[in-house]
């Protein structure tokens, strides 16, 4: 009962999502109002829920890599014997960042040809900066008197990592993970440039026929798909 | 203060040990042997060593140069892990974990140890009324919880949790309020009354180290300036660092605080013997000669009456005896 009652948030914006979601063409009214001027007022090229599983599971398996490798990274480069990495990969993670999305599809369409991979692959790249940098953080603000205890009492490396470590970091890799995430749904958009299918489909559409009320469809529901998975975060942070 | 008990196995041997961190030498070829059940404490200023030395004997630092042996081994032939389990360690930030309870922090070693988890429930118990923290109230909390000196007292309890032999203890008080830390020293003299560990204790306060030690090990620039009792220190200073260190001309005020009244007054004859002491101009036989020197100048009297444990009369303080030891021992 608690459970639900915390979730309450998150599952309002998931109920408003896939109300918005199956009910699109129900709203064909409300949109004339805003494009009067178009024959066609709702995407119909494909299945609004199936854009919506399609864009998540592209960030889904991209969030998912991100975290391995960027968690992976920066436990790798705290431990003694990694040390010496920890500014190179610093440096690594922020230069993903600063990489425009855009030009990573545009580099990896040659390599990678057009489709979901090389959305995949910059939405890895974009999301690892929060996700290292935090984890990095985390584990670099754990109070000394804490670590040095830890190894007075003879706990191992992998003893101190996983019942120190991790748990006192935890919130604040949790924060790094929501904001990649968060950021990663609304980049992914980007990816219907290239091929892939995702809820920027009908805002391209909408942009290269002018049409408003596509673009409108689109970006709503990926309004609502990150603030509903941005809810769910902030109720697993407080936990 | 124990008996220091000269014909103890040795327990830790430290044979001309080295540390070098590049090229600064942080302590310098020190030899130091220390017997079962005793308590050492390391005392200097900062920067002289003391810490390293605690720190190297389980091995949180590796020691560069000579041999550290515990119990005739080689400390460095042991498993690091297992050496830390064997020796308990307490440090001034107490380094308890703030996610975990007060009762799994002091289990943290036995469950590392793999103790059964009654046995573990058991032994916190037994910790908790042996630092005397109400296991119903404290058990359950978390160290955010917790009041300083509580905080410490289940570090202690953490660093006693598994039994081990040793305890090392880093400032273990520092941190601590002036009336907190006394109270926590006095507690720490029982507990070692009552359990004989070997304990090496590093200070930079040479008051707490007149007070606790068997023996104070005064270190300077990484090597040992002088070892002894607090009365062998306070009687004849090797040099000028360790007169300045027991406080300089303070020097007398800190001896009689080692002095029991008992040892300078005199006895009542037995005719005078059972009638009540006047409450404001009386000490306790207990009680430092430092104590009775301050009531007699607050008072402005040159005799005090003394009383036993019990409150019974069994003795007078003059002043001319407190100041100058006769040699007539009561």
């Amino acid at each position: 009962m608690s459970g639900v009652h915390r979730l309450r948030t998150p599952l309002a914006w998931a109920l408003l999502l896939v109300t918005l979601m199956l009910l699109m063409p129900q709203l064909e009214g409300v949109f004339r109002l805003i494009a009067p001027d178009n024959r066609t007022l709702i995407y119909q090229r494909d299945s609004f829920a199936s854009l919506v599983v399609n864009h998540l599971m592209l960030v889904g398996v991209a969030s998912l890599c991100a975290i391995v490798v960027g968690m992976g990274a920066a436990i790798l480069v705290t431990r003694q014997w990694g040390r010496d990495f920890l500014p190179l990969v610093g440096q690594l993670a922020s230069i993903g960042q600063t990489f425009p999305p855009v030009a990573v599809l545009a580099l990896a369409v040659p390599v990678l040809g057009f489709g979901s991979t090389p959305t995949i692959v910059a939405l890895v790249l974009y999301g690892l900066l929060p996700i290292v940098r935090n984890t990095l953080v985390g584990i670099q603000g754990i109070n000394p008197g804490v670590m040095e205890s830890a190894r007075g009492m003879g706990m191992s490396g992998r003893q101190i990592l996983w019942q120190v470590e991790l748990p006192l970091a935890r919130p604040v890799i949790l924060a790094g993970i929501r904001t990649s995430v968060t950021i990663n749904i609304a980049t992914a958009a980007i990816g219907s440039t290239i091929g892939a299918r995702t809820l920027g489909d009908p805002i391209i559409a909408g942009i290269v026929n002018g049409n408003t009320a596509f673009i409108l469809q689109g970006a709503l529901l990926i309004a609502l798909l990150a603030l509903c998975v941005d809810s769910l975060f902030e109720r697993l942070q407080l936990r | 203060m124990a008996d220091r008990d000269a014909s103890a196995p040795i327990i830790i041997e430290l044979d001309a040990v080295t540390k070098r961190f590049g090229d600064a030498t942080a302590v310098d070829a020190i030899t130091l042997a220390i017997p079962r059940g005793e308590l050492c404490v390391l005392v200097g200023t900062s920067g002289c060593g003391k810490s390293t030395t605690l720190r190297m004997i389980n091995r949180l630092i590796e020691h560069s140069a000579g041999q550290i042996r515990i119990d005739g081994q080689q400390i460095r032939e042991v498993d690091e892990q297992r050496l830390r389990r064997r020796i308990g360690y307490a440090i001034q930030s107490t380094g308890l974990f703030p996610h975990w309870t007060v009762a799994r922090n002091i289990g943290l070693v036995p469950r590392l140890l793999r103790w059964p988890a009654a046995r573990i429930a058991a032994r916190v118990s037994e910790l908790l009324a042996l630092l005397g923290l109400d296991e119903g109230e404290f058990a359950g909390k978390y160290p955010h919880q917790l009041s300083g000196g509580q905080a410490q007292r289940v570090g202690v309890a953490r660093a006693l949790a598994a039994d081990p032999e040793i305890l090392l203890m880093d400032e273990p008080f520092g941190a601590l309020d002036p009336i907190t830390r006394e109270s926590l020293q006095d507690e720490l003299l029982r507990l070692q009354a009552r359990l004989h560990k070997t304990i090496v204790f590093v200070t930079h306060d040479m008051d707490e180290a007149l007070k606790m030690a068997d023996r104070i090990v005064v270190m300077d620039e990484g090597r040992i300036v002088q070892q002894g009792s607090a009365a062998e220190l306070l009687r004849a200073p090797a040099n000028a660092f360790v007169e300045s260190l027991l406080g300089g001309r303070d020097r007398g005020l800190k001896h009689a605080a080692l002095t029991r009244v008992a040892e300078r007054m005199r006895p009542l004859t037995d005719a005078q013997r059972g009638g009540q002491a006047l409450e404001a101009l009386s000490v306790a036989a207990d009680d430092s000669l430092r104590q009775a020197l301050s009531l007699m100048l607050w008072h402005g009297v040159d005799s005090l009456l003394v009383n036993d444990a019990e409150g019974q009369l069994v003795g007078s303080l003059l002043l001319q005896d407190a100041v100058i030891q006769r040699n007539t021992t009561p």
